[in-house]
């Protein structure tokens, strides 16, 4: 097998939030709580959790907007989040983003045209070249030339995320990170974007990380799924596998919650036990005791965050 | 209850009224979940705050609207003295929105309660509040709490305990399980269905959720630019389609075991003010022919359910 494009290795990271008044002083809220990952090229890895699990805070610490406490980003083998400034800016334009809202990448005053094309100024490319990148994405993405002249508020969502997606891609990245890319979308909208997605990977071997709390979003564009409760990857393998046969008690009301009528809580406390060991099925003496280990299962295929599998 | 007849809802702007609901024949019997399912911009927060007494002053309406056996819309007069927040209460989609930030959970149920049953003493002012934190599934503690103090989910029932507190016989519910997380959805939609039943409500539940509202809904209303394009008693019709609308808005749904190529629906639904003639579905519509282009059709009678598509009106004929 060939080697990850994307290798996270022990991610942690933390945000500083305010106790009350600024008097009182900081608390750390930990948003990844060792987080192992590999991403290979080619293929699409889809994120899933719930709200706070911490998703966009995953995406956030590839990206380097948020800083790994502990742990280590191999991109192409390197350690992204330990290089110095400018050899991390030639690294990270192989890295495309698209936010979870459109609005955090276009910026409303800007025309179409000039946001998709803002991550190319840098380069100091000549204008021709400039205008056929920008023509080249934005036939790929179906929009019309007239919709460069527009402003973002003139534009419906789901054109709005294509202008996203089109920006994120015209710096021609191995690797693109996906964040709730539909979710503010419609269904007929969702389906579009979808599909636009599956086809740019075919035509651009592109490797997807993609994030979103709709499993059967997930299931129709990945390869593989991570499921993340609390700041960790409690499951994670071969998508077809997970969907058929959850292991995870977590993953499986994932997949099935109509079956859940009360509200189930997820402990988002700082400690390293199972974070739903109040409500799990499966629990055991120990799951209170001691941090469940990371079991592998299926030919090291599948790995499982749980103490029920370790027997 | 609700039924409107032939019930028109636009909103006045500078070039006069953009109608988004016309000629809307809606009947909801009491007692009963309705799911009002569309895609956004189709007019159903606008029918769902109708229902509710909730329009804008810069609303204009004609046709009838029955609530409760009451009249609240005939013609351009809108009447809901005594019916809005009382006999009729929303939910809204955003719960913050319903709840004082600086009002624990406790006061905002009580000072809800005293206006609606003036003369209760103090004592059955607040174990009516307890009562109804029970209703909606929130602990007794919840009651000297903050909205900020409490979970997505216990905010929306907080909101849910809120407006129940007059007792109303009719609750619109606008998109209230969206953006929760999945579990979270579930569980809001079916404590509602369970207050439903206790309680003998009729809800008006909008979405877009299909999956929710194949779990929650008595009645399907299938909504496309103000109108009805299908509807049926069960949710039946959310497995076997017949409208071509819901025909390809089901098939445009990522499936869990299946990577079938997502059905593409071509172009947007229209805005209000530019709604096609004919069917207003033509446009998109892959079976479109002649007679679509020229006339509405009505809605009719096709097996189990109503819809309003000409292939289904020629089918009826022969
Ligand atoms: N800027 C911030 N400051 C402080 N805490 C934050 C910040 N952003 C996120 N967090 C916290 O980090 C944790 C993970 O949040 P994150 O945004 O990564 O979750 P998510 O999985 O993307 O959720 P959602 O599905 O709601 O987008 C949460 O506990 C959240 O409250
Ligand atoms: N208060 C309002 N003033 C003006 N136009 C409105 C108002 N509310 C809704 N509309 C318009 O009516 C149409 C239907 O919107 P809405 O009823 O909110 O649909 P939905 O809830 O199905 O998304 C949209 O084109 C919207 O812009
Ligand atoms: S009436 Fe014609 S255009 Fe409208 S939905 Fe039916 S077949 Fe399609
Ligand atoms: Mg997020
Ligand atoms: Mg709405």
């Amino acid at each position: 097998m060939s080697s990850p494009l994307l290798k996270i290795e022990n991610l942690h990271a933390f945000y500083t939030v305010p106790l009350g008044g600024l008097r009182y002083g900081y608390r750390k809220v930990w948003a990844l709580k060792g987080v192992n990952l590999d991403v290979f090229p080619g293929t699409t890895l889809g994120v899933v959790g719930g709200s706070g699990s911490g998703k966009t805070s995953l995406i956030r610490a590839i990206l380097g907007f948020l800083r790994p406490a502990k742990g280590r980003i191999l991109f192409r083998g390197m350690d992204i989040s330990k290089l110095d400034r400018r050899r991390r800016m030639e690294i990270v334009k192989e890295i495309g983003y698209v936010p979870q809202e459109p609005s955090q990448s276009i910026n409303p005053k800007m025309t179409i045209k000039d946001s998709i094309a803002e991550p190319l100024r840098p380069l100091g490319l000549s204008k021709e070249d400039i205008e056929k990148r920008i023509g080249v994405v934005m036939e790929m993405l179906d929009l019309d030339r007239s919709v460069g002249r527009m402003l973002a508020r003139e534009l419906s969502g789901g054109m709005l995320q294509r202008v996203a997606i089109a920006r994120a891609i015209i710096l021609k990245p191995r690797l693109l990170l996906l964040d709730e890319p539909t979710s503010f979308l419609d269904i007929s909208t969702q389906a579009q974007i979808l599909n636009i997605l599956r086809d740019l990977k075919e035509e651009l071997g592109l490797t997807y990380v993609l994030v979103s709390h709709d499993i059967d979003v997930v299931s129709y564009i990945s390869d593989r799924i991570a499921v993340m409760v609390s700041g960790k990857v409690v499951e994670e393998g071969v998508a077809e596998k997970i969907l058929r046969e959850p292991l995870h008690p977590y993953t499986s009301i994932l997949l099935n919650p109509e079956g859940v009528a009360r509200e189930i809580s997820i402990a988002n406390s700082e400690t390293d036990l199972c974070p739903i060991r109040s409500w799990c099925p499966l629990r055991m003496k120990k799951c209170s005791t001691e941090p469940p280990p990371a079991v592998k299962i299926d030919n090291e295929e599948r790995t499982v965050l749980c103490w029920h599998y370790t027997t | 209850m609700v039924r409107s007849e032939e019930l028109g809802i636009g909103y006045e702007h500078d070039e006069g009224v953009a109608w988004v609901v016309e000629d809307l024949d809606l009947e909801v019997e009491h007692g009963v979940v309705t799911c009002l399912i569309g895609e956004s911009g189709c007019g159903k927060s606008t029918i769902g705050n109708a229902i509710s007494g909730l329009l804008p002053p810069y609303a204009r309406t004609y046709g009838r609207l029955v609530v409760a056996d009451r009249v609240v819309i005939d013609g351009d007069k809108m009447n809901f003295t005594g019916v809005r927040g009382k006999v009729v209460v929303r939910i809204a989609q955003d719960p913050a929105s319903a709840l004082n930030p600086y009002l624990t959970i406790g006061e905002q149920l009580s000072t809800a309660i005293r206006t609606h049953f003036p003369g209760l003493s103090e004592h059955d002012v607040r174990s009516k509040a307890l009562e109804l934190l029970s209703d909606v599934m929130l602990g007794e503690d919840v009651y000297d709490r903050y909205p900020h103090q409490l979970s997505g989910g216990m905010k929306r029932r907080a909101a849910i305990a809120l407006a129940l507190a007059p007792e109303p016989e009719v609750i619109v519910a606008d998109e209230p399980t969206s953006a929760l997380d999945a579990y979270l959805k579930y569980a809001v939609a079916s404590l509602l269905k369970k207050l439903q039943r206790e309680w003998e409500l009729t809800l008006v539940f909008i979405t877009h959720d299909v999956s929710i509202a194949r779990y929650i809904c008595d009645q399907v209303v299938v909504v496309y630019a103000g109108r009805i394009v299908e509807e049926g008693a069960s949710p039946r019709c959310l497995e076997s389609p017949s409208h071509p609308y819901l025909e390809l808005l089901l098939k445009a749904l990522p499936k869990r075991f299946s990577k079938d190529r997502l059905a593409d629906i071509p172009g947007m639904p229209p805005r209000p003010g530019m709604y096609p003639t004919g069917c207003k579905f033509h446009p998109r519509c892959p079976y479109v022919f002649e007679r679509c282009r020229q006339e509405e059709p009505p809605i009719i009678k096709a097996g189990d359910r109503l819809v309003r598509c000409w292939r289904y009106y020629e089918q009826s004929l022969t």
